[in-house]
């Protein structure tokens, strides 16, 4: 009967080895880093963490071109790029007719040139006294160009366009509707 | 309609553009405000204080309809290039312009309308190649109090001759 009970106890214990084992191979080895604290849940992939961010980046000649801020932001190992968290963004201060687009989430490419909003963006001002609202916005900071290919909403004071993709060039304030655009304004 | 002014405006279209204070619609164009319709390949919204002054609809041909009032037929035009002017509520059609109304019918090379003086003036156009304006004038029914006894007997027995009045003018 002793024996009995010494072969479930090993056996047991042979199961939780190799439990922890597997746990801590996928988890933890390949970042060599435990989370110990509760509220720093880091993205495996990140070798930093900065919290409550402001950016400000100066064009050739010294002027403003964008600033931006987020609530957090972490770079990727893998790619080298800036996972954001609730992303803000300010272009085209120079010229002085800024506007400006949010987000929940965010995206710097490496070199610093590609911005990609995500979930829940909103744009201001790219067209006077409108607001641009959609699920993904890519801008590039060097051109100021700014794209979608996904559904969006055109608000303007007095009705709404809705369509398929956008592509907008500040430098020569052009917005252009890709497809399906459908338009409803009430007189003013 | 004198309200349709009033109404929202709908628009859809393949593609828009948006450049200086202007609207540009491409592909598939469909716009209405009331009774007023226009369908074209491409439509340009010219705007001032973000109120719209003039809708230039451009096609092959493009297609204009309104009702000027309730107890009124429907204007409907077409034209290569159709300019509508809200606040003179005038509609300039160019290069094969028609226009038909309670059907009367003019065309020409260049036709405006006047929806306000429902006035029509149209021109032949300065081309070489002959574009005289054409009219087909539907005659206005004469109340029966005005119309002589015989009219009444030949209208009873035989049905009325078309006797629409149609001509030519350079």
């Amino acid at each position: 009967m002793k024996q009995i009970k010494f072969t479930v106890f090993s056996v047991l214990s042979a199961i939780t080895a190799m439990a922890g084992t597997v746990v801590y191979l996928t988890q933890y080895s390949e970042s060599g880093k435990l989370s110990i604290v509760e509220r720093f849940e880091a993205m495996p992939d990140a070798d930093s963490h900065l919290s409550q961010v402001d950016g400000i980046k100066y064009s050739r000649d010294g002027e403003i071109a964008y600033k931006w801020r987020a609530s957090s932001a972490e770079r990727l190992i893998s790619d080298g790029s800036i996972s954001l968290q609730d992303p803000f963004y300010i272009g085209n201060i120079a010229d002085q007719r800024p506007w400006t687009a949010s987000a929940k989430a965010g995206k710097l490419s490496q070199d610093g040139e590609q911005l990609t909003l995500l979930d829940t963006v909103l744009v201001k001002d790219l067209i006077r006294q409108a607001q641009i609202s959609t699920e993904l916005l890519r801008i590039n900071l060097d051109s100021s160009e700014v794209t979608t290919d996904q559904p969006l909403t055109l608000s303007l004071r007095n009705g709404k366009t809705r369509s398929v993709g956008l592509k907008a060039s500040m430098k020569n304030e052009r917005v252009e509707l890709l497809d399906q655009v459908k338009g409803h304004y009430d007189p003013i | 309609l004198p309200d349709d002014r009033k109404q929202a405006i709908n628009l859809s279209s393949d593609r828009a553009i948006y450049e200086n204070n202007q609207g540009v619609y491409v592909g598939n164009v469909s716009m209405s405000q009331g009774s007023l319709k226009i369908r074209a390949d491409k439509l340009t919204i010219i705007e001032s204080d973000r109120k719209v002054e003039k809708v230039v609809a451009e096609g092959s041909p493009a297609y204009f309809e309104q009702q000027p009032r309730a107890e009124e037929g429907v204007v409907i035009a077409s034209a290569q290039r159709i300019e509508y002017s809200l606040a003179q509520e005038e509609i300039l059609l160019e290069k094969n312009a028609s226009i038909t109304h309670q059907g009367s019918k003019i065309s020409g090379d260049r036709v405006v309308y006047s929806g306000r003086k429902q006035m029509v003036i149209a021109d032949g156009g300065t081309t070489e190649k002959e574009n005289r304006v054409k009219m087909t004038l539907q005659p206005q029914a004469i109340p029966d109090s005005e119309q002589p006894e015989s009219n009444k007997a030949n209208e009873a027995s035989e049905p009325t001759p078309d006797n629409a009045l149609s001509g030519e003018l350079r």
